[in-house]
């Protein structure tokens, strides 16, 4: 094409000595870099999983722990409430020997004792 | 090494493919960043970053077009990147470029046998990097108009209108400064 400028008298450069070397050297830095960071990463992710086990472990701990205070209390309740049943009870059952004595024979047995 | 295989192992890590790469396009690479750059420093420094990002960007590279288109994009945009972060893009916008009309396109064919490199370069000068690399890439590097479209993602006409453009304005500067030797 006759329209084209003439380039062929313009200096053409070269790449120069130890080029593709810097090149290497950078890739090479850069992949180093990527390992590390794929490193810190895994760190990060180990600590943060390593982190959440022992949240979980602890909240799990404390609700156990607080479950069997709660236990403890309902017992002692039952038991409370029992012990309260049976004092409210003592002396009204049908069976106490009391009742059974009639008037003579307990009059008889008050005086004995108190001889 | 052929390109795809070229283009494949580059992807799966090898240096030995990167390497290959680098003896087949790194000369061109660094030309059209020292063309666009005007600096020789910062032209090798385009070329070495192209590369190092090489092994992360190909990985996106779907093959639709030529490795060498591929890459003169990648240094087209380094370029533009790095011209437009130091803000020295004050060479000649486009819209002025635009007042060079069509009619003169052709009209002088003078003959660019003796024709002084440094002069050439000032010519070269008043073009923006952008139109500059195109021109470089078309006229030194043989480039299609397709290829060229592809790099500078523009239609076919604004290429080839822009490479009219440039060369008017290059040889008319050529003539002017010739004629006052």
């Amino acid at each position: 094409m006759h329209d084209k400028i003439d380039f062929s008298r313009l200096e053409r450069i070269e790449p120069r000595k130890g080029s593709w070397e810097t090149v290497c050297a950078r890739l090479d830095s850069s992949e180093k870099n990527k390992f590390i960071n794929f490193i810190q990463t895994r760190t990060k992710y180990a600590l943060a999983a390593s982190f959440t086990v022992i949240a979980f472990w602890t909240t799990f701990m404390t609700v156990m722990l607080n479950t069997n205070d709660s236990e403890d209390i309902l017992i002692k309740n039952v038991a409370s409430d029992e012990l309260a049943s049976w004092y409210d009870n003592l002396g009204e059952q049908s069976d106490d020997e009391l009742e059974n004595l009639d008037t003579y024979t307990s009059i008889s047995y008050l005086l004995q004792e108190t001889k | 090494m052929d390109e795809k295989v070229i283009i494949k192992k580059i992807q799966q890590g090898s240096r030995e493919a990167l390497g290959v790469l680098w003896k087949s396009h790194s000369t061109n690479v660094l030309n059209l960043a020292f063309r666009m750059l005007k600096n020789r420093d910062e032209a090798e420094d385009v070329l070495m970053d192209i590369f190092v990002s090489v092994p992360g960007k190909i990985k996106k590279f779907r093959g639709d077009s030529a490795l060498n288109t591929w890459l003169y994009r990648l240094t087209v945009n380094e370029c533009l990147m790095r011209l437009r972060s130091k803000k020295r893009h004050t060479e000649l916008e486009e819209e002025h470029i635009d007042l060079v009309t069509d009619s003169a396109l052709g009209s002088k064919h003078e003959e660019q046998t003796d024709l002084d490199p440094e002069l050439l370069e000032i010519g070269l000068s008043k073009l923006s990097a952008e139109t500059r690399s195109m021109l470089w890439l078309k006229d030194a590097e043989d480039l299609g108009i397709k290829d060229l479209s592809e790099i500078y993602n523009m239609p076919e006409g604004t290429i080839k209108a822009r490479l009219s453009r440039a060369r008017t304005v290059v040889k008319n500067f050529l003539q002017e400064n010739l004629n006052y030797a």
